[in-house]
């Protein structure tokens, strides 16, 4: 495993783009799909694209009660391909981050590793956050302190459904960004955005106070990027369009094409141009 | 409150989404639980529609063959063929008082789904059975039931397509319907607060067999002996003689092919500790924590966790852990039948397969065996066992 050198900040990352009026792309891929191999190779394709500002790598479970069939699938094909965590571990090592990049998994995958081990392993590796996506806050204080002992930002999600006083009890230690789940429901791609998408944004920000909030969760094209950028998330997560595109075995140059379509629509510039 | 943890089990390793749903479910279950009203119904319910109590019989052949007595409580007797509907109209009644007016329910052979699909007819509410594309396949019969009693079933067609994907798929769609819409879980397992409330729904099987055996027997049982799949019959038993540290409480896990094979769903035998579907216990898992796939002729034990509160029962030694195998469970499936008249369901046949194993050991003693379901709906599956075309 490369030792990779000291990670790049999220924080750092989410200032600059703040400093451009950008708002940040979040692009997720699963680990493993639809080899270990390949994975690695689209990682790195993503990040030197110079449109992905964060790249979040899903660390598979066999069991993602939080996802849709998209990413169902692409665990499926991952676990079929042989990933596991020390894999996931060598890839992030392997990789050469431009950008940081952010794990999301699920507890039993962090359990099972060893929480510490786990932690001082994306260290290592250059993990720059972490997002569990079935660790409720008040299930996650040893692996929140773990964490903060590693200098790994544990990513708190908040969904629609989190009250104000439960947001604000949650995102009083937030750090690297705060994931806002953009709907009721799992993963996956969605015509149309939530009504009340803007108003849970505004909640967001406000509790999340200076720490940087994105949103995720039927994220799936330029116009849903464009629309919660505009409506003041500090980045976009899009996640299972672009697993849709690995599935269907689309070329590297179609992928990037994709995602420099997403990233325009971050600027300020291009959400001008879409208005008029 | 009510304790979240067993121990160092259970918790609620759920997303953030469903955490202020389970709060509700907990909140309701707090304020109902302890309400005359609330009981009286329930009871009610229980004694009129379930048609509780259900019998304790002594199994008087089976006794004299083996050489102990043999006490068999009868949840095979409940409406429905199982002790499931306990838990059912324990819920149903309480997500009624709750606002709610839709329930759905995971099912892995069929009888969870069937029982809440009768409470929800009997309290005037909709319903959805989320189960596997393999189990629909296996358990033609359950589902039709389902529908005759006016439930979707959906199609659960990702992962291994079995129970585990039918808990998985229910608690993705619950966040989308939380308004009106109770998630009515099948088992002593799960977040916070469903292995609690799942206990007290069927500790009135505990209840029962206590009072029974002292009034049929004039004194408690050496033994008390049952299947243990998620675990919501056996620690429902078990409740009423946890206080009793001389009666011997047993869980019978299942063995499938047998525990080398790797072929079996014996958490207790092949497991070690995780996270699923919310529970911090014993899961059969590999060493990433990816959850295994398990086996069992029953596919009411076939499933790769048990619930919180067992593991913290065997670690502190208050209750025991074996299993029986699919073979085993078979033979007690047929001798049950052939020796006593009783077709007990393939889970139970766990239990029975357990006393008539140890039964040097037993003898002389009063063994009571929670007979959770009746064999009705297994018959196909014991066919094709014996090679028998039916």
């Amino acid at each position: 495993m490369m030792i990779s050198k000291g990670h790049l900040r999220l924080s750092e990352q989410f200032d600059r783009l703040r400093s451009r009026g950008e708002g940040a792309l979040i692009a997720y891929i699963t680990l493993g799909d639809p080899t270990p191999a390949e994975s690695l190779a689209i990682a790195q394709t993503l990040i030197d694209s110079g449109s992905v500002d964060v790249l979040e790598l899903g660390v598979p479970f066999s069991d993602p009660i939080a996802d849709g069939p998209v990413i169902q699938a692409a665990v499926d094909r991952a676990l079929k391909a042989g990933m596991n965590t020390d894999l996931a571990f060598d890839i992030a090592g392997a990789l050469d981050k431009k950008v940081p990049v952010v794990y999301l998994t699920y507890y039993n995958i962090v359990l099972q590793y060893g929480i510490e081990r786990f932690t001082e392993s994306c260290r290592a590796a250059g993990v720059s956050g972490l997002i569990v996506a079935d660790l409720p806050f008040e299930e996650s204080l040893e692996l929140r302190a773990a964490c903060k002992l590693c200098d790994v930002d544990y990513i708190h999600v908040v969904t629609p459904n989190t009250g104000p006083e439960r947001m604000r009890k949650i995102l009083a230690d937030a750090s690297g960004f705060v994931y806002l789940v953009s709907t009721m429901g799992v993963t996956g791609k969605r015509k149309t955005l939530s009504d009340s998408l803007g108003e849970f944004i505004r909640r967001g920000r406000e509790a999340a106070r200076q720490a940087p909030v994105a949103v995720g969760f039927g994220i799936s094209g330029p116009d849903h990027v464009g629309e919660v950028v505009g409506m003041g998330a500090d980045g976009a997560i899009v996640g299972s369009a672009i697993v849709d595109l690995i599935r269907d075995g689309t070329s590297a140059e179609e992928i990037l094409a994709f995602v420099k379509t997403l990233k325009q629509a971050t600027r300020p510039i291009s959400a001008a141009v879409n208005k008029t | 409150m009510i304790e979240s943890r067993y121990g160092e089990y259970g918790g609620t390793y759920v997303p953030e989404m469903l955490v202020p749903a389970l709060q509700d479910v907990a909140a309701g279950y707090e304020k109902y639980r302890n309400d005359p009203g609330f009981r009286a119904e329930l009871d009610d319910y229980l004694k009129q529609f379930v048609g509780r109590p259900t019998p304790l019989t002594l199994s008087r052949n089976m006794s004299r063959k083996y050489g102990f007595k043999l006490y068999l409580k009868r949840e095979d007797q409940a409406f429905t063929g199982a002790h499931k509907i306990n838990n059912t109209i324990g819920q149903a009644l309480l997500a009624k008082r709750m606002g709610k007016t839709r329930l759905i329910a995971e099912t892995g052979a069929g009888q969870h789904g069937v029982a809440t699909a009768t409470a929800a007819r009997a309290l005037g509410m909709d319903c959805t059975i989320f189960m596997g594309e393999v189990d629909i396949e296996r358990q033609k019969m359950n589902v039709f039931r389902m529908r005759l009693l006016g439930a979707e079933v959906v199609a659960v067609k990702n992962g291994t397509r079995t129970l585990k994907d039918a808990i998985s798929e229910a608690m993705r769609s619950w966040v989308t319907c939380l308004d009106d819409t109770h998630y009515l879980f099948g088992t002593a397992y799960g977040p916070h607060p469903f292995p609690a409330m799942v206990k007290d729904f069927q500790s009135v099987i505990g209840r029962e067999a206590r009072a029974q055996i002292l009034e049929q027997e004039g004194d408690l049982p050496a033994c008390v002996v049952a299947c243990v799949g998620g675990g919501s019959n056996a620690i429902g038993i078990f409740s009423g003689f946890l206080k009793d540290e001389a009666v011997r409480l047993v869980g019978v896990e299942a063995g499938g092919c047998g525990i080398d094979s790797g072929k079996h769903a014996a958490r207790f035998q092949g497991g070690s500790k995780g996270v699923l579907h919310g529970s911090y216990t014993y899961v059969l898992q590999d060493k990433y924590g990816q959850i295994s796939d398990t086996h069992s002729v029953s596919a009411g034990l076939d499933y790769a966790a048990v619930g919180p509160e067992h593991s913290m029962l065997r670690d502190i030694g208050r209750a025991e852990y074996s299993y029986a195998t699919d073979d085993e469970a078979l033979h007690a499936f047929r001798e049950l039948g052939m020796v006593e008249g009783i077709l007990p369901a393939l889970e139970s046949s766990h239990a029975v397969a357990w006393a008539i194993k140890n039964a040097e050991e037993l003898k002389g003693k009063t063994v009571i065996v929670n007979l959770s379901g009746r064999g009705d709906k297994d018959v196909y599956t014991v066919a094709k066992h014996m090679g028998v075309d039916i």
